[in-house]
């Protein structure tokens, strides 16, 4: 009768955990329970112990099968061809140490499944039904009717990562109430991420001097110079910000 | 580096040196965009350009390939199979570096399209996304070969890691969206992408090295559990509460709130757990920089889990949506991650090539412990003070010119960001410094014992 209460006192494991790992190694190595645990308690050599793998010389594809120490694995430890100043280590002998990283006898395919149906749920909840149009509700839409210049100039405003600093989502609370009218569900600007800088939402309607606007963009003020645009180029972004209104 | 070459893990090892190399050059690039944000017209390239340009050298270069570098380490040790497609995974890392490198190259001369975190354009979402499944194969075909019964708490994160993300990455950048609809899909990946592949993963890592390094079985496998599908549950809801108030139906906001709750609850529950584990070592855990940087990214994530769970509820939501207050969300569980990832690689290297780390990982782990603390805390209050602001219409002036400049309208809310950048700095060479411990075990490393797989003939 395996006596795993002291065995497990001795090697300061928890009892049911050391008789867990026992259990599934003994039958792994087809070796007594009792046998395993002198040796892991460092009585004798571990039992089917694993051989020992030359130094550098067997690349891992070419060797099948799996690791001796089973388990989690690890194995035995060779000296690596170490640098001529400093010759390898000793192998380490003495008692095999008991494994420390317990599992369970389970499949994974309670995993795969479980994760997989919660990685859908959640990309159905959190993206594709939220972003359905809402039919019925005419008023939520909210396309702007862009030219094909300020088309052209969105474009360089997504390119340009202005919605890295620059918002266009005007929301129903007081810290927005004072820039424009709040963003419908259908709108085509472009949201971003974070104000560093102010809400272009309305910019056009708030700003009627186009040349101060292509100031700023040239790095007048704080804003920095949106650099390597041609001329033709600056002049659709002017628009598409002016169109923002 | 000959023996490197010729031992198990080469592909381990080759994923975690090259993503140390974008750890340094993101957290360059990622300096570059604080200070570009905080004193804009000071560099050449604006913050809309270099913040995707650092979030691809750190999320696609850094943590997708040294992220993918822990599954390829872990997958053997815990299925008990040889890693699948070992070779070609080592064939394609060359175009994948390229890829990253153009990517980058090609936001920076402003060619992207805007979107967070990335902003690719649409023909770069293609290998993009192939880079993103680059661990699905592997790591299925491994599992089908699966020669250990038992299943670890690290296998189920490395298992979701390498399915969640390249769904995600599809998901969140489909093509002809409504606004909204873009929103919504940038909002869902940037935080699935932050919460299942960087968090997870990383999680699933310390689940790994802190028994081993410790010498202690896990404490509580239910606690893991508990931790791993609350993680599941609230992966994609951190940040679509930002846009509440705004056209998103009414009930996402309260869907939101209530699953993202499920995030700080996973941290917490991950972070006892690797507490208990190390349990009566605590005394020694000051030798153990493997132990303090796990427990210490563990609660860097929790931190910021939990802010953005109390932002998830609407009164918070409407002041701090749209501010600084959720860069600081990143900051406070990138840099959690980044320890995390400190302390699977410092397990990992001495295994991998057979030298040992230096000492100066201790100062490593003070670094990214304080300056990720300091730095998200800061861009927090930053984002507070900026909301409160808005809301009590104190600063109406700058809603209305648009060269006046909004963070200097917002006196105390820049005096924040300022001391933010501050501190980044001292972040920045926390995160040069992890990748240079890596470096530094290759190239000067004290020779030590090497970990060969060595499997038995079936």
């Amino acid at each position: 009768m395996t006596d795993y209460a002291t065995a497990a006192n001795t090697l300061g494991v928890p009892e049911a955990i050391l008789r867990r790992s026992v259990e599934a190694r003994a039958k792994a190595d087809g070796v007594g329970a009792d046998e395993l645990l002198a040796a892991w308690a460092g009585g004798e050599a571990m039992p089917a112990a694993a051989p020992s793998a030359p130094a550098t010389s067997a690349p891992p594809e070419t060797a099948p099968g799996v690791p001796a120490e089973a388990a989690p694995a690890a194995a035995p430890v060779a000296p690596v061809a170490a640098p001529a100043e400093a010759p390898p280590p000793p192998r380490p002998t003495g008692p095999v140490a008991p494994p420390v990283l317990v599992g369970v006898n389970q499949r994974t395919n309670g995993v795969i499944a479980g994760s997989s149906a919660i990685l859908f749920l959640s990309i159905l909840l959190a993206f594709v039904v939220p972003s359905l149009p809402q039919p019925g509700t005419g008023v939520r839409s909210s396309n702007h009717a862009y030219s094909q210049g300020a088309l052209e100039g969105q474009e360089i405003y997504l390119e340009q990562g202005c919605g890295s600093c620059h918002t266009q989502l005007i929301r129903a609370v007081v810290a927005d109430a004072k820039l424009g009218p709040v963003t419908l569900s259908d709108s085509n600007q472009v949201f971003g991420y974070r104000r560093v800088g102010p809400d272009l939402s309305a910019i056009g309607g708030r700003t009627e001097d186009s040349a101060a606007l292509a100031n700023v963009l040239r790095g007048a003020g704080t804003h920095p110079a949106v650099t390597g645009l041609s001329d033709e180029s600056l002049a659709s972004l002017l628009t598409y910000l002016r169109e923002s209104a | 580096m000959r023996a490197l070459l010729l031992t198990s893990d080469t592909a381990a090892t080759r994923y975690l040196f090259a993503a140390a190399a974008w750890l340094a050059i993101g957290s360059l690039t990622w300096l570059a965009a604080m200070l570009a944000m905080r004193f804009p017209g000071l560099l050449p390239l604006t913050f809309g350009r270099l913040r995707p340009m650092a979030m691809i050298a750190l999320g696609l270069g850094w943590l997708v390939l040294g992220l993918g570098a822990a599954i390829f380490y872990l997958l053997p040790r815990l299925t008990g199979a040889p890693l699948a497609l070992e070779k070609q995974l080592n064939r394609a890392l060359p175009l994948l570096i390229l890829i990253v490198a153009a990517a980058m190259a090609i936001v920076g001369l402003g060619l992207g399209d805007g979107r967070e975190p990335f902003a690719l354009p649409w023909w770069l979402d293609l290998p993009v996304l192939g880079l993103t499944a680059l661990a699905l194969g592997p790591t299925m075909l491994t599992l089908s070969k699966r020669q250990e019964g038992m299943v670890y708490p690290s296998l189920w994160f490395a298992l979701v890691g390498a399915l969640w993300l390249p769904v995600l990455y599809l998901a969140g950048n489909l093509p002809r969206l409504s606004a909204l609809g873009i929103a919504l899909s940038d909002a869902l990946f940037s935080a699935g992408f932050l919460n299942v592949w960087a968090v997870g993963v990383a999680t699933g890592a310390a689940y790994y090295v802190v028994p081993k390094v410790s010498g202690q079985p896990l404490a509580n496998r239910q606690l893991a559990r508990v931790g791993f599908w609350s993680l599941a549950f609230g992966a994609v809801w951190m940040g679509v509460s930002q846009f509440a108030a705004g056209p998103q139906p009414e009930w996402l906001g309260g869907i939101a709130g209530v699953l993202g709750l499920a995030l700080p609850v996973a941290g917490l529950a991950n972070t006892t757990n690797l507490a208990m584990t190390i349990g009566q070592k605590w005394p020694a855990i000051g030798a153990q920089p493997v132990l303090k940087a796990a427990l210490a990214g563990s609660s860097l994530v929790t931190l910021g889990s939990l802010l953005a769970a109390l932002a998830g509820f609407r009164s918070a939501s409407v002041l701090v949506g749209l501010t600084l207050f959720w860069e600081g969300v990143w900051v406070l569980i990138l840099s959690g991650v980044a320890l995390l990832f400190g302390a699977f690689a410092w397990q990992a290297v001495p295994n991998l090539v057979g030298r040992s780390v230096d000492r100066s990982t201790h100062q490593v782990v003070k670094r990214l412990s304080i300056g990720g603390v300091g730095t998200g805390l800061l861009l927090v209050l930053a984002g507070y003070t900026s909301g409160v602001a808005w809301s009590g219409a104190g600063f109406s002036g700058a809603f209305e010119t648009t060269g006046a400049g909004w963070s200097a309208g917002v006196g105390l809310a820049g005096i924040f960001s300022g001391l933010a950048l501050a501190v980044f700095v001292y972040l920045t060479w926390g995160m040069i410094g992890l990748a240079l411990t890596i470096y530094r075990a290759l190239t000067s490393g004290k020779a030590t014992v090497q970990e060969v797989l060595v499997v038995k003939q079936t």
